[in-house]
């Protein structure tokens, strides 16, 4: 045991460069005025989270006087409602200040996209391009919202995020899988493009080696064949 | 395998000049007790990632970013947690961020053979009674990520496994659980497997 009470090491340390550290402290200390003094732009900040609301209400409540809403609720990709569709949901989202329900609503509009795209396959391939690009589009929101709230300082957040994650990309691998071959030619490496990126993050998320975010509790095992050790 | 530490709590720290009450400080925009933060875990930090990317460029660059991840971020610290647990997860979230980004695959294989070092390694532990230390690295180097981290923090950090479990955010029986089996595969992939015994 050390003076802290630590066991005495039993691996190597390798040392910091006492240059390095002493630039990388002055850097902090010089951005550190910066980022830790007050900000005045937080009282903007404050103000503007009472404008968005009433802004975003403004918003609804042209659609709603329009009586465009449900039409355009139905809309798919290519459909002049789809922009109001859309912009609906953007207002949606920005009523939405809660981490997690944010990332659940990113979550259900994945799924609407989703659901577009494999109508649109099935009524419209015209469109499927402009579709598999909306969808591919919601997914990185999606995706985003999630690593958020992964680096979020709660458990529990991160941990809903794992699970949310978990289940749409289960879902979507299958949907996604049917729906690829009924598309044209044209649309079919966006759609390969989001399958690939999907297989992407999974593979991260493995790597990141069950952190305690949807982990089963049960730590891999040490696989020799499956961590290869590229050299420099 | 080695005696069971004396367990360390691991706590927030509230007193006056704790890391708590440094980073609180800080948040509020108290840029000396940033430093002082700073000053504290450096080299802590910078060990951690170094055994993560295996070279002194990277480690340099990621210790960067985790302290101005963690100098962004330190407004919404919750003393509630203890810093070093938060300031590890930051650590932590910056390897994967750069692995998504580099695809490097990370591991220990060459992180033991660093050339600077030379403090090791006081014999306490029967891994220190491995003869073929190149051996030990291409075992390490098999190991979990999550294997890997609880390893470094045991045995090069130095934290008991309530320490580690903070750390990680696992319960102190699952790091033992996977410390455990960690140790279980190096005695498999090391050749001598007295070594460990």
């Amino acid at each position: 045991m050390n003076e802290n009470g630590r066991r005495t090491p039993v691996l190597e340390r390798p040392e910091i460069r006492r240059e390095f550290r002493k630039e990388l402290r002055a850097r902090l200390m010089s951005q550190a005025a910066d980022v830790l003094a007050p900000r005045p732009q937080r009282q903007w900040l404050f103000a503007s989270a009472w404008l968005r609301p009433a802004l975003a209400a403004a918003v609804l409540a042209v659609f709603v006087v329009a009586g465009a809403t449900s039409a355009a609720a139905s809309s798919l990709p290519g459909d002049p409602l789809y922009g109001m569709k859309r912009a609906s949901e953007d207002v949606q989202l920005a009523l939405t200040f809660d981490d997690v329900a944010r990332m659940q609503l990113l979550s259900d509009l994945t799924d609407r996209r989703l659901a577009e795209l494999a109508e649109i396959a099935k009524e419209r391939p015209a469109s499927a391009p402009t579709a598999t690009a909306e969808y591919s589009d919601a997914v990185d929101k999606f995706a985003d919202a999630v690593d958020k709230l992964r680096d979020a300082e709660s458990d529990g957040k991160a941990d809903a995020a794992q699970a949310v994650a978990d289940a749409a990309r289960e879902k979507h691998k299958v949907v996604l899988d049917a729906v690829k071959d009924k598309l044209p030619e044209n649309a079919q490496p966006g759609v390969q493009k989001v399958i690939e990126k999907e297989e992407q993050r999974t593979a991260n998320e493995r790597d990141r080696g069950g952190g305690g975010r949807g982990s089963t509790g049960g730590e891999r095992r040490a696989n020799p064949t499956s961590r290869p050790t590229p050299k420099r | 395998m080695p005696n069971a530490p004396v367990p360390t709590p691991v706590s927030p720290d509230r007193a006056e000049g704790g890391d708590a009450s440094l980073a609180i400080r800080a948040g509020k925009g108290d840029t000396a007790a940033f430093g002082a933060l700073y000053d504290r875990h450096v080299e802590a930090v910078y060990r951690y990632v170094y055994y993560r990317v295996r070279n002194d460029a990277d480690a340099e660059d990621l210790t960067s970013d985790v302290f101005m991840r963690a100098l962004r971020a330190i407004s919404r610290y919750e003393p509630r947690q203890a810093f070093l647990a938060w300031l590890y997860r930051i650590a932590r979230n910056a390897v994967i961020d750069r692995s998504r980004r580099t695809r490097i695959q990370i591991s220990f294989e060459d992180a033991l053979a660093h050339p600077g070092v030379d403090q090791v390694v006081e014999p306490d532990s029967a891994l220190l009674a491995l003869s073929d230390k190149q051996a030990v690295r291409a075992a390490l180097a098999r190991l979990t990520p999550l294997q890997q981290e609880v390893i470094v923090l045991r045995y090069v950090e130095g934290y008991s496994t309530q320490e580690i479990a903070a750390f990680v955010g696992k319960r102190e029986g699952t790091v033992r659980g996977i410390q455990f089996r960690a140790l279980e595969a190096l005695r498999t992939l090391i050749p001598s497997r007295e070594a460990l015994a």
